[in-house]
Formats: structure tokens, C-alpha cells, sequence
């Protein structure tokens, strides 16, 4: 015991002797092992954790596809009636649930908050055995054309919105003209698991039967509809597999019937697509985390390497103390306890702070990840993280200990005390170096040509001209509050004045009753008139001021006329992509939908490219119906909120503001994965290019220490400085090269072994980038060498031959 | 500034001063000295007295603080890092007290060494011609292929001098050549030393073995950075 105190208190001593060089060490561990464990529980959470719902992997999404007569997926998604016609006759599932996501106005708050709301079946409750916080889940009284009014919070809406009212289930709302119950409140341990897009969570859940769902919409087996999901727990014997076939065959022999009368689907059929709740959730995601668990593993070996040289470097001078305890007889493995004390304690200390780092990368990661990796609200300092940090601890205080007690030779190191001799001291083998730098190379040189990559990639797809430009223009989206049925007529008088009455706010440029250019593209199903071939291409409402405002070219043909919106003519523009499909004069081409008179093609626009989206999408743009409650507003100087709010009360009271939102928010929001993976990995470029400098800097001067009485021989004999910096950098030539064809070893194999992970990325330009790298490499290379020697010129010979 | 002179090696009041943050230590005051083509001299002196500061600034491994340094009539104390190096390449061969032969270069490239740095450029027989003939003088021909941890103190001290003189310098400067070898290799040493003299080598030489100190021709004393005594032969 008194030994084991000993050994702690001069393990402390030394500690405290070298604060500076203790407090690199603890930081640069800490920071280090806190990312590492971050990501280390983030990656766990997506590929091993199950998902935080009972038998989570009985959970499974449908999705209908939709296949053309030459086998093509040309949609997947729902139309209305097959849904609920699936939920009703199914036999695989023993519990369903149905959900429509929406976003709607508690307009009987003061604030009128914009609200994420889920209409779903009461089987989302059931299936997910949803915790509560307050109240009921919705139940059998809501199930399907009960039209029972009752609605459900989430625990933060119920925080955010209504000051966690304790009296909440006595309350009311009012959404869309509707006034709800409040029946219960979800736990706040509750994670609902996000379906429609990663980061976006429900506030309020409200019976299936008051989705947004036009009649139309409700009865049309050939409209399809993205924001409809729907799930199941599979029953007992029954495979993933089978429930496939027995769903598709339901499902598409009933379409088949329904949609028989329409020629373009002639040939078509659908089929039920299984995927498991938890892949569809995570869906691709676990390659972002995979890759940045790889950022940081290489990291935190540069920085462990790192803190080898220090470590290594502290153990010679450590050498003379040693030396005296190996003379009063202690042996190996008891400087080996008093070493792996100094370092244990290093490590604990940084462990510790690594696992607060860890809990701030999670708070990192859930407010600004939050809309690119799934799950990441369920980030928690966990058993697995805990685990981790002890398990990471114990390994690097033994390696590290092993690595700077090696450098010692036991034997002589008695004799030392004695002789004192010129030129001794710990000395690092050259192989050891050799490793260290190739090592540091390899690691440094593979993370910068994956960061270079992924930094091009993001570029090229955030530099990608869309087609049309969005500066000044935001979306304005109305909601109709008003009790009373309004005929589509009065509806559209009323939009025109709000149209009249926002264009005349100072400020404002244009406007035009058409959705987001970024947004709002649905499919259309269309024959061309003459020779019956089918298309499929993405349709957007517009009017006449449309492409005027967002500069998308008019290539040939005409622009709507407001005559054509107003009569809602059959005229069509295409894009240019179209135009290709269509092939020769595509103007006055009359394609139809089925119903209804064929749209004739007036005029040809240049196609865009929104951010994440393949090149060459065919789009139409087809006259909107005057009673849609939705503008584009372009202003030569920004209209706040408010302004927009009052003008709109001044002018009607039936429509209030769902949402007025710049385009550039949009725009940014789209690209927010490639922004943050440009910061990320130009930020890790700059941290690894310093720590790995660091690093060679560090093992190169320590070889220049070691061999400082030669290099002072060799000045005395004439040497001139570029012949020794030639030499230093010869010696390091070697492991240099190694680490670069040990990184194209890694390059190949994750090539061979994980083409998916990179397809995305490899292209000629790789070797640029390779070169690129090379020189970056190169550049830290030389620069590790000549500082050393740098400060070694700046001394005399005499001094240096020294060897002080 | 080129002067004309008899005297290779010419030091003018040559003074050098360690300033160290707390004290200001004199090294050397005020030294002027001459040697002369063909001198053997010994710098001798108790310890601290400034004999291994003197021999470093006649080396080119130190700047004197003040004063003037003359090799073959060039002015050689105000030279930057590349051109102390040319002239320590081309005009002065060292012999150290502890050999510092490379231990990773066998003996024959340890010899070679100073012919690889020089400006000139020597061709593969060239080179082989020099190192062998330098090896010859100090009989060490034989051990050419051999690592200088294969060879004893006065063998590796043989060929720190065949090094010294492989490239014909104007001077040889020798710090206390016997002071890690037993009193016969010193001896050998030092009988090779007076053989080089003899064929017309210029040596300088700094030991504090008085009997060594003797051999030379001209005999400097030194004391507290000063000339104490300079005898003639």
C-alpha cells in the first residue's frame, strides 16, 4: 500500500513539475478522445442500437412503387384509397399505423405558431407503445370516420407553445378552422421515429380523418401522394418476404381494375415494398457516420502519436532520474509501474474531460446535425460510451508507457550514472522512428485525400448553377381560416386582392401566385396526343410572372399570358429536358393526362438543377388555379413578418400566414449537408496538416537531437547547410514513402471493399487531388525537417558539438 | 580585406565575451597570434582559460566577439554559416578529443567525409586515390572496410587524423588528441602528429598534458583569456 502511495505521489509530482507539458498533453488526449467517443456512440447508435420501441425489429414501412411497362420505378409513394384499401384488407401485420404529415396554424393561440402535425391512425400509438406524459394516446375513439376532434401534444409543444400548462387537457385548439381536445401529452423520453425527413419532429398528432386530403386526393387511385406513410408490426411466421408478395398481389390487382380505364397506365403495376423501420430511418446516413468515425480514428492516432514523441522526448529527460533508481536497485518493471502511474494518471484526467467533450459534441451534433443524421436526438451518454472511454484509457496509458519505456536500455541505464557520457541519453531506434513517421504520414496523407474529395464534392454540388436565382424572393404560404364554404371563385377574388394589396407594400418588386422553385414539383402522368407514348415528368402550377422573377429563360415559344390563367387554359411550358424527351419541335405537341383536354406545349424554358438533385430531371409548368393560397414576393429590400401579417388582416380576414420564408433559407437548408461537409472537412484538413506537422516535427527533431553531435561533427568538417538538410530529409525519405503507399493501400482496399461508400466521388480529377495531396504532404514533410535543423544552424558549431 | 602575409593562420586582437543573461564571461582578451606554413603549436593552459574558445574561433566553429581573424590572408571573422563552412571544408582539418567518427560510415567513408562536402568535385578515383593515400600515412590502410566501433581508441583516433588531412588543409587543429586513449596509443598519436609535422603539415594543437605541450615547436600558455607565455622552440 505505502509503495502503491509512493509510486501515485511521484507520479503527481512530475505531473505538476512540467505543467505546460502535461496540460498539452491533457488537452490535446481530451479533445481528441471526446470526438472520437461522440462519434464512436453515434455510430452505435445507428448500426447496433436497436431502435428505442418495443420488438423494434418487427417494425416494418411499406411503400407502393409504381413500375412502367419496361420495368421502371417511376414513383414510390401512396395513392389515397390503396393505402387505407391495404390497411383494411392486410393479413401480415398485427398492428398498423397510418400517418400524414402536415404543417398546419394553432390559430387559436395568440402567437399563431406554425406547427409540425401528423395525422395518424391510433395504431401509431400502439404499434410505438407510446410513453405519456399527460392524458390518453389517441385510441378507439378516434379510429377511422369516427371524426372524433381530439389531438395530442408532444412533450416540447406542450413546453413551447402552451408553458407546460398542468391544466393542459382541459384546453382546446383551434387548426384550420377546427377546434380540437387536447387529450394527452407524449413523454418527453418519447422519440417518434422520423419517416418523412430526418430532423423533423411532431408537435401535435390529430385524428387520420382530418388530413388535408382534397376529395379528389381521397378517391383517386392514379394520384399519388408523398406525405402518406404506413407501417406495420409483422405477425408471428410470417417473412419479410412473404408479406411483400401477399401485399403487392392485394394492392395491384385492385389497382389494375381501378386504373384500367386510363390508357397511360396500360402495362403498368404496383408493388409493396418492405423495408425495416430502422433502415428506413437511417436509410444511407450510416456511411456520413462511418466516414466521420474514420476522420476522427485518424485523428486520434496523429494526436496519439504526438503524444508518443512528447512522451518519449519526457522519458530523456526523465533518463538521469531513472538512471539513479535503476543504481539503488530498482528494477524494469518497477520503473514501469511509476511510469505507467504519471502516464495512467494523464490519461484518466484526460479521459474525463474527453467524456464532457463527448456530451457537448452530442449538444453539437443534435443542433446542428439534427436535419442530416437520423437518431441524433437519442444521443446520450450510454453504458457503450463509458465503456469505450475505459476501454480507450487503459490501452493508450499501457501502449504509451510501453513506447517511452522501451526507448530505455535497462542494462546500461545503471552504468549511466557513472559515465555520463557524451552523446548519451534515451535514444529513439531508427526503426521506431521510421514507424512513428510512416505512420503519421499514412494516416495524415489518406485523411487529407478523403477530406480534398469530399471538400471538391461539396463544392461542385454547392457551385452547381440551379438555372434560375432566388436572391430577394421568399415564400408566402396562406392558410383559410374561414368557417364558411367559399366557392372557388370567391376564394380566387379574394387571393387576387391580397395579390393587389401585397404588391403594393414599399419594398416590393414583383409577385407571383406560384410555389417555391425549390420546392413543390409533383408527378404528372401524360400521353402525347398523336402517338400515345407515355412521360412522366415533374409538374409545377405557375403564372405569368413566374419565370420573369426567378430569371428562368424563355428559350423559344411564349410565356402564359394572365388571360391563360385566368380561363386555366390548357397550355403547357416544358423544360428543355422535356423537350429532348419529347424529340424534334416540341411546340404545340399535345399531350394529355387522361381527363380532360390535352395540354398543347407553347413555349420552352431552360431546365434547372435544385441542390441534391440528379441533372436532366424533365419538368412542365402548367397555369395555376386562381384559388391557390400561395405567392412568390420579390422585394428590392427585406418585408419583415409582421408587415406581411398586418397588410394581409388590413385586406381579409379569412387567410392568415402559414409561412414567409426567404428562398435563400431554402436554398441553404438544401444544401446544408454539403456546407457542413465542406466547414467539416476544410477544418480537418487545417487540424490534421497541423497536428500531423506537429507530429513529424516532433519525431524529426528528436532525431535531430539524438543525432546532434554527429550533425555538430560533420559542420566542423564543412558541411554546408543545404548538404545537412539534404541528409535529414534522405533519412526521412524512406518512411515518408512507405506512409504514402501504405495511404494507396488504404485507397485500394476501401476501392475494393467499399465501392459504394466512394462511388460517388471517383472521377479523373482524383489524380489532381492525389497530386494535391502529395504536394500538401511534401510541403509538411520538408518543413518537419527543415525547422529542426533550422534552429540547429542558428547555433554555433563549437555549441553544437557541445551537445548542450 | 586580403593582406599580404607570411603567416597562414594571423589572429588581431581577437577577443570573444559570453554574455549569459546574469554574467558577462571574457573568454578571451585581446589574442593576437601568428602561426606560421610548417608550425607546430600547442595551446596549453589550466582549465577555463579559454584554450577550446580559441581553438573554436580558429576553427570557424565560433565568431570572436571583436577583432580580426586572417587564413591565408583573408579576412574570415565576419564570414556567414555556407562560406565558414567552405573555408573549414577547404583550409582546416579537426582531430577531437572523443574521434567523432561517424559510427554508421565505415572508415572509409568516415575519411572521405570532407572530400564529399567540398566544392570541388572529385571523381570515384579521385576520392579513392586521396582516402587511401591519407589511410596509408596513418597506417590504417587495412581497416578501411571496418565500422568504428570495430576499432580501439588510438585506431579510431588514426583515422580522425587520416579524415583531418585526406583534403590537404592549410591547418590541422587538434583538441587534446590524446585525452581519451591510454598513455601508449597517446603516445602513438602523438608521434604521428610530429611525422606530419615533420613532411610540412601546420599544426595546432590544445592539451594541458604538459609533456605532450613540449613536443611543439612553439609552446602559448594561456590564463584567463590571455597570453600568459609564448615560447620559441
Amino acid at each position: 500500500m505505502n509503495r502503491l502511495a509512493f509510486i501515485l505521489r511521484y507520479a503527481v509530482h512530475n505531473i505538476l513539475r512540467k505543467p505546460l507539458l502535461s496540460g498539452s498533453i491533457v488537452a490535446s488526449m481530451g479533445i481528441s478522445i471526446g470526438a472520437l467517443l461522440s462519434i464512436l456512440t453515434l455510430c452505435y447508435l445507428l448500426i447496433v442500437e436497436p431502435l428505442p420501441y418495443q420488438q423494434s425489429d418487427e417494425l416494418y414501412v411499406v411503400t407502393n412503387q409504381f413500375v412502367d411497362t419496361d420495368g421502371d420505378v417511376q414513383g414510390e409513394a401512396y395513392a389515397y384509397p390503396a393505402l387505407l384499401y391495404q390497411d383494411d384488407k392486410q393479413g401480415v401485420f398485427s398492428n398498423t399505423a397510418t400517418m400524414y404529415y402536415s404543417q398546419d396554424i394553432i390559430t387559436s393561440l395568440p402567437s399563431q405558431p406554425a406547427v409540425n402535425s401528423t395525422y395518424s391512425s391510433p395504431g401509431l400509438f400502439k404499434l410505438l407503445d407510446v410513453p405519456m406524459q399527460l392524458g390518453r394516446p389517441l385510441d378507439d375513439r378516434e379510429e377511422l370516420n369516427r371524426f372524433a376532434p381530439s389531438a395530442v401534444l408532444s412533450y416540447e409543444a406542450w413546453h413551447d407553445q402552451f408553458s407546460s400548462d398542468p391544466d393542459i387537457l382541459e384546453r382546446k385548439i383551434d387548426i384550420d378552422g377546427r377546434v380540437y381536445s387536447i387529450v394527452g401529452v407524449t413523454a418527453r423520453t418519447f422519440h417518434e421515429p422520423q419517416l418523412s425527413e430526418i430532423g423533423r419532429n411532431t408537435d401535435i398528432w390529430l385524428p387520420w380523418d382530418f388530413n388535408p386530403s382534397d376529395d379528389y386526393r381521397r378517391t383517386s387511385w392514379s394520384s399519388i401522394s408523398g406525405a402518406i406513410y404506413w407501417m406495420g408490426r409483422l405477425s408471428d411466421g410470417t417473412s419479410p418476404s412473404q408479406a411483400e408478395q401477399l401485399l403487392t398481389g392485394l394492392v395491384d390487382s385492385r389497382w389494375q381494375q381501378e386504373v384500367a380505364g386510363k390508357a397511360f397506365f396500360n402495362g403498368w403495376t404496383v408493388r409493396a415494398r418492405m423495408t425495416s423501420l430502422r433502415d428506413f430511418i437511417t436509410g444511407d446516413s450510416t456511411h456520413m457516420a462511418v466516414l466521420l468515425l474514420i476522420g476522427v480514428i485518424g485523428l486520434t492516432i496523429i494526436s496519439c502519436v504526438n503524444i508518443s514523441c512528447l512522451m518519449m522526448s519526457r522519458a530523456a529527460e526523465q533518463q538521469k532520474s531513472m538512471a539513479i533508481q535503476a543504481s539503488v536497485g530498482a528494477r524494469m518493471r518497477q520503473l514501469f509501474a511509476g511510469k505507467l502511474a504519471e502516464i495512467g494518471l494523464l490519461i484518466v484526467v484526460s479521459t474525463l474531460i474527453a467524456l464532457v467533450i463527448a456530451v457537448l459534441g452530442f449538444k453539437v451534433l443534435q443542433t446542428n446535425m439534427a436535419t442530416v443524421l437520423p437518431r441524433v436526438d437519442e444521443l446520450t451518454l450510454n453504458g457503450v460510451t463509458v465503456l469505450a472511454a475505459v476501454l480507450i484509457c487503459l490501452m493508450l496509458s499501457l501502449i504509451l508507457t510501453w513506447l517511452s519505456t522501451s526507448a530505455v536500455n535497462y542494462n546500461n541505464l545503471a552504468g549511466m550514472v557513472q559515465s555520463g557520457s557524451k552523446g548519451g541519453g534515451l535514444h529513439l531506434s531508427k526503426r521506431k522512428q521510421q514507424i512513428l513517421i510512416g505512420t503519421q504520414v499514412a494516416i495524415a496523407s489518406f485523411l487529407i485525400f478523403c477530406n480534398i474529395t469530399l471538400s471538391l464534392n461539396a463544392k461542385r454540388i454547392i457551385d452547381t448553377d440551379m438555372g434560375f436565382k432566388v436572391e430577394g424572393v421568399a415564400r408566402l404560404l396562406l392558410d383559410d381560416t374561414s368557417q364558411s364554404d367559399q366557392t372557388n371563385e370567391q376564394k380566387a377574388a379574394t387571393l387576387e386582392a391580397v395579390r393587389v394589396s401585397l404588391a403594393s407594400l414599399p419594398g416590393s418588386e414583383a409577385i407571383s401566385q406560384s410555389g417555391s422553385p425549390l420546392a413543390s414539383f409533383s408527378k404528372m402522368a401524360l400521353t402525347n396526343a398523336t402517338n400515345g407514348k407515355p412521360y412522366v415528368p415533374l409538374r409545377k402550377s405557375i403564372d405569368q410572372d413566374y419565370f420573369g422573377m426567378i430569371q428562368q429563360r424563355l428559350v423559344s415559344g411564349r410565356n402564359f399570358t394572365a388571360q391563360d390563367i385566368r380561363a386555366g387554359s390548357r397550355r403547357m411550358i416544358i423544360d428543355e429536358n422535356f423537350a429532348k424527351e419529347l424529340g424534334g419541335d416540341p411546340l404545340r405537341t399535345r399531350l394529355s393526362t387522361g381527363t380532360g383536354e390535352p395540354y398543347e406545349v407553347i413555349g420552352v424554358v431552360t431546365g434547372i438543377a435544385l441542390p441534391n438533385e440528379e441533372a436532366g430531371i424533365p419538368r412542365v409548368y402548367t397555369p395555376i388555379g386562381l384559388d391557390s393560397s400561395y405567392f412568390l414576393l420579390k422585394t428590392d429590400s427585406p418585408i419583415g413578418r409582421e408587415t406581411i401579417v398586418n397588410r394581409l388582416k388590413e385586406t381579409t380576414g379569412n387567410l392568415i400566414v402559414n409561412e414567409y420564408e426567404p428562398l435563400r433559407n431554402a436554398y441553404r437548408l438544401a444544401l446544408f449537408k454539403q456546407v457542413a461537409t465542406l466547414s467539416i472537412s476544410a477544418a480537418l484538413t487545417v487540424l490534421i496538416v497541423l497536428l500531423s506537422g506537429l507530429g513529424i516535427y516532433g519525431i524529426v527533431n528528436n532525431s535531430v537531437r539524438q543525432r546532434r553531435f554527429e550533425l555538430g561533427t560533420r559542420m566542423a568538417i564543412g558541411a554546408k547547410k543545404n548538404q545537412l538538410l539534404k541528409l535529414i530529409v534522405r533519412q526521412n525519405l524512406l518512411p515518408i514513402s512507405i506512409g504514402v503507399l501504405i495511404q494507396l493501400v488504404l485507397l485500394a482496399t476501401v476501392y475494393v471493399y467499399k465501392m459504394e461508400l466512394i462511388a460517388p466521388y471517383v472521377s479523373t480529377e482524383l489524380v489532381a487531388v492525389f497530386a494535391i495531396n502529395l504536394a500538401i504532404v511534401f510541403v509538411i514533410a520538408v518543413n518537419a525537417c527543415y525547422l529542426p535543423m533550422r534552429a540547429l544552424f542558428s547555433q554555433s558549431p563549437a555549441f553544437v558539438l557541445r551537445n548542450e | 580585406m586580403k593582406v599580404m602575409h607570411n603567416y597562414p593562420i594571423h589572429l588581431n586582437k581577437v577577443s570573444k565575451v559570453y554574455d549569459t543573461k546574469f554574467v558577462e564571461t571574457h573568454a578571451l582578451t585581446d589574442i593576437s597570434l601568428e602561426i606560421a606554413k610548417g608550425d607546430f603549436m600547442s595551446i596549453s593552459g589550466p582549465s577555463g582559460c579559454g584554450k577550446s574558445t580559441l581553438l573554436s574561433i580558429l576553427g570557424l566553429l565560433d565568431r570572436p566577439t571583436s577583432g580580426q581573424y586572417f587564413i591565408d590572408g583573408v579576412d574570415v571573422s565576419s564570414l556567414d554559416y555556407n562560406g565558414s563552412a567552405a573555408i573549414r571544408n577547404e583550409k582546416i582539418g579537426f582531430v577531437f578529443q572523443s574521434f567523432n567518427l561517424i559510427d554508421e560510415l565505415d572508415v572509409f567513408d568516415n575519411v572521405a567525409l570532407p572530400l564529399r562536402y567540398s566544392s570541388k568535385s572529385f571523381s570515384t578515383n579521385q576520392v579513392e586515390d586521396l582516402v587511401n593515400t591519407s589511410l596509408e600515412t596513418v597506417d590504417m590502410l587495412h581497416r578501411k572496410q571496418h565500422f568504428p566501433n570495430q576499432l580501439s581508441g588510438g585506431q579510431q583516433q588514426r583515422v580522425a587524423i587520416a579524415r583531418a588531412i585526406v583534403h590537404q588543409p592549410s591547418i590541422l587543429l587538434v583538441d587534446e588528441p590524446t585525452g581519451n586513449l591510454d598513455s601508449k596509443s597517446g603516445d602513438a598519436v602523438m608521434e604521428l602528429l610530429k611525422s606530419l609535422n615533420a613532411k610540412g603539415a601546420t599544426i595546432c594543437m590544445v592539451t594541458h598534458d604538459p609533456e605532450y605541450a613540449a613536443a611543439a615547436k612553439v609552446k602559448l600558455k594561456l590564463q584567463d583569456g590571455n597570453i600568459a607565455r609564448d615560447i620559441a622552440a
